[in-house]
């Protein structure tokens, strides 16, 4: 009991004091589940990190619930993911309702409309630099570049897109499997 | 409403490759076309979410959920939205150390990956088409773009470009740009 409570304030302590998710996170992981407890090895963080980055859901919230596994098993990994939504859903609340009552304000308004533009200059940003990345052959720039086609100009809804782009994926790690078993 | 929420969040929890910022296209064909929330609201839903603490999945889901259907909305959806990776990551645990540098996985994830970049793309382009679009009689504009928001966008993008500044910072900016630019253009 004690050791969940331990686990739940650490990734409490990691929800609430990191702002941007995914890898501004890793510091305070560092600090909190390698310096302050010594739970895993600082090489494991880091594999821990890799795998969270191909799973589906944040990075950080997958991390959170591979070390809870490790450390105490499934109540470790249920401590960890509630301690790490804690702070967001409370500080979420309470900016929710504030945010809906102070919208109209015409300062609030330019602010948020200026706040708005940089989204999506950060979410373009974020493209180009997973693009930069992932995007090395020319096949991998095809694919992104009819994905964003059919998202942007034929609207063709994102989840089919992307349950198209795993099977897909699924078929070509499979072919190369029969392929590798043949030679 | 509540439980379709909670379904849609369990589909976007499951198919969100990547981290945050993967999940805006899923949610935008899921949740504004559906009208359950405005696109602007939306947006400033993004913004909200990567200025608190916390994985911007997780402050999305509580957003919108408490959008829907307060304070109980909010914990229905982020548990939704949790769900898929809690699931996936207790029950394979221990497999995916074995499998993590099979050569067969990272084939799987060389044809999502591009197309998940493709998707984040996409959905910078259908929200800026609706941010910078300029409403009818209001603010400096031309061709029908709001040319103050198209400043900040391009400002912000260059900024984060050339310095890679952490998002907060941008966004800092966007809101002191804003203030001013549309202060002084009156909106």
């Amino acid at each position: 009991m004690r050791l969940l409570w331990q686990i739940y304030t650490s990734f409490f302590r990691i929800g609430l004091f990191t702002i941007g998710g995914g890898y501004a996170m890793l510091p305070m992981f560092q600090k909190e589940i390698i310096d302050k407890r010594g739970w895993i090895a600082q090489d494991r963080l880091l594999d821990i990190y890799a795998a969270s980055q191909s799973l589906p859901g944040a990075i950080a919230f997958n991390a959170s619930t591979f070390i809870g596994t490790i450390v105490a098993g499934v109540p470790g990994a249920i401590a960890a993911s509630l301690g790490i939504a804690t702070p967001s859903i409370t500080i979420i609340m309470l900016i929710a309702e504030f945010v809906s009552k102070v919208m109209d304000i015409p300062v609030v308004e330019y602010a948020l409309r200026g706040m708005s533009a940089a989204v999506v200059a950060l979410i373009i940003h974020a493209a180009m630099r997973i693009g930069i990345r992932s995007t090395r052959t020319p096949i991998a720039l095809a694919l992104a570049l009819i994905s964003l086609v059919l998202v942007a100009f034929v609207r063709v809804n994102s989840v089919r897109i992307i349950v198209t782009a795993i099977l897909c994926g699924v078929a070509y790690a499979w072919w190369t499997y029969k392929r590798d078993k043949l030679a | 409403m509540l439980i379709s929420a909670m379904l849609v969040f369990i589909k976007v929890g499951a198919l969100t490759v990547g981290g945050g910022l993967a999940m805006i296209p899923l949610l935008q064909d899921e949740i504004v076309s559906r009208g359950w929330i405005s696109l602007t609201e939306f947006t400033h839903m993004i913004s909200i979410a990567e200025m608190t603490p916390g994985p911007i999945i997780v402050n999305l889901a509580t957003f919108v959920g408490y959008r829907l259907g307060g304070a109980l909305g909010a914990i229905a959806c982020t548990f939704a939205v949790m769900l898929p990776s809690f699931a996936i990551v207790t029950l394979l645990s221990s497999l995916l150390f074995a499998h993590k540098d099979n050569p067969y996985v990272s084939r799987v994830f060389s044809i999502v990956r591009p197309v998940v970049v493709g998707l984040i793309g996409g959905a910078g382009i259908n929200l800026g088409s609706q941010i910078l679009r300029a409403e009818n009689g209001y603010g400096l504009q031309f061709a029908g773009i709001d040319l103050v928001a198209a400043f900040i966008f391009a400002s912000t993008l260059l900024l984060l470009w050339k310095t890679d500044s952490h998002p907060v910072q941008a966004l800092m900016i966007g809101a002191a740009l804003g203030l001013l630019l549309f202060g002084i253009t009156g909106g």
